[in-house]
């Protein structure tokens, strides 16, 4: 893991890094605010562990700075401070987590590893197929670029699509798993919601994704 | 002469019950999380929301830290009702105490994560519960995927910011149209405010009181199925 550690006291600098680098990370250090928002913004961590008492700004201001240049890496703030208001005002900022000083290495590095745990299971989940990407956790969808209004279903029904991408997908199947239900052969709501999702899909593209298998089901073609 | 040489704070440890279970096939699936309302425990509040766990879901129950005596004495301590948060009315510590409720659960979920194979993370949260969720996932938005929140208001002004962050939690509120503990209209209007910041967010009004009665557990059952569960 790349990480930015940015604190100005020497000797939690030098063993902050020390630690890391030791657990197989590589680690770039800053020790102005200044240079701590140049660093987070410049380049892409995957980690940031930032000093709330910097010589020329808090970081509160540096958390708050990167936060609205849009930098989503998970920023883990260190402090001496022990109460709980000011951890409340480093989440208003964007912090991920806080770790008060003095700590045990072992503490620190188990913060960060939930901290990378959290990010990881509902960070950057996107499925990208042909012109359509699907971000699962913001449940949104766009074809080339432009956004489509999907039901619930309908979502549900295209993320299934894509992860069974280019095999026969059977309607039985898709009522046990896009709907949990048994399939219905009097009822035609699974044609229903393809058809939705088709002409929605075709309404920025020309490309046919959805391809239908007479008599045997349906097959999603991501090339 | 009477000299105050030091004063100060210091933690003391209490052991809280939480019961994970899972339903279903094994293997990877979404994890809810359920918050108690006031003066509930873990087992009265698992046999009321009984239908929830029938979901193909983990399911995690957390009990509150704080003890309510029961002055009676007609239970046993097990039995005693509980409480998330210490509120006095002050704003500012009502925050604080639900940032250390919050952290403690964090902390139960933390310890999980490393040992099942969860996709998606849903906040259920019934009263005072419901408004630790709204905090929760407000505060910790990276673990949040969809949140239930029952009889009470999601306080967006904590977080009034940092809203945008949040939007990919899918928010269902529903309240009791007779609730007197709770009135609805400042959670339908925080509702709205979400909608304005992007959120799938839905604010509905059943036939009930503040009670958690069975019409809020079946729309919650039928939301989470339309959302994957």
């Amino acid at each position: 893991m790349k990480i930015l550690v940015v604190e100005d006291d020497p000797s939690v600098r030098t063993l902050v890094k020390a630690v890391l680098e030791h657990n197989d990370n590589t680690v770039i250090t800053a020790e102005t605010a200044k240079d701590g928002q140049a660093l987070a913004t410049g380049e892409k961590f995957e980690m940031i562990v930032l000093d709330l008492g910097l010589p020329d700004g808090d970081g509160y201001e540096v958390c708050k700075y990167i936060r609205d240049e849009g930098v989503v890496t998970p920023v883990l703030i260190l402090s001496g401070e022990q109460e709980t208001d000011v951890k409340v005002k480093c989440l208003k900022v964007g912090a991920d987590d806080y770790l008060t000083k003095p700590f045990n290495t072992e503490e620190l590095l188990a913060r960060m590893e939930a901290i990378q745990r959290r990010t990881e299971s509902s960070g950057d989940q996107t499925l990208i197929c042909g012109e359509i990407n699907v971000h699962l956790l913001k449940r949104e969808c766009t074809v080339k670029d432009n956004k489509l209004q999907l039901t619930n279903n309908e979502f549900n029904l295209l993320v299934y699509f894509i992860k069974n991408k280019n095999r026969i997908i059977t309607q039985e199947e898709l009522a046990e798993k896009v709907w949990d239900i048994h399939f219905d052969t009097q009822t035609n709501y699974i044609n229903v919601y393809i058809s939705y999702l088709r002409k929605k899909i075709r309404e920025y593209t020309e490309t046919d994704y959805i391809e239908t298998i007479r008599k045997k089901g349906f097959t999603f073609r991501c090339n | 002469m009477k000299e105050v040489l030091v004063s100060g704070k210091a933690s003391f440890k209490i052991e809280v019950p939480y019961k994970l279970y899972e339903t279903g096939q094994k293997g990877t699936k979404p994890l809810i999380v359920y918050l108690h309302g006031f003066n509930q425990n873990i087992d009265r509040f698992e046999k009321i929301v009984n239908p929830l766990t029938e979901l193909n879901a983990y399911h995690l129950f957390i009990q509150a830290p704080y003890p309510l005596y029961d002055t009676t004495r007609s239970k046993q301590v097990e039995d005693w009702g509980r409480s998330w948060y210490l509120y006095d009315g002050e704003q500012q510590q009502f925050v604080k105490s639900m940032e250390l409720s919050s952290e403690f659960i964090q902390e139960i979920i933390d310890g999980l994560l490393p040992n099942i194979e969860v996709t998606r993370l849903c906040l259920f949260g019934y009263s005072m519960g419901g408004y630790l969720a709204g905090y929760f996932m407000l505060s910790r938005w990276k673990h949040v995927n969809d949140a239930i929140i029952i009889g009470a208001r999601i306080k967006t002004e904590v977080f009034s910011d940092r809203l945008h962050e949040a939007k990919h939690i899918n928010v269902l509120a529903l309240h009791g149209a007779e609730d007197e503990s709770v009135f609805p209209e400042p959670q339908k209007k925080e509702i709205e405010k979400l909608k304005k910041e992007d959120y799938n967010a839905q604010f509905k009004l059943i036939k009930a009181q503040h009670n958690l009665s069975q019409p809020f557990i079946a729309e919650s059952v039928l939301w989470l199925k339309e959302n994957g569960y």
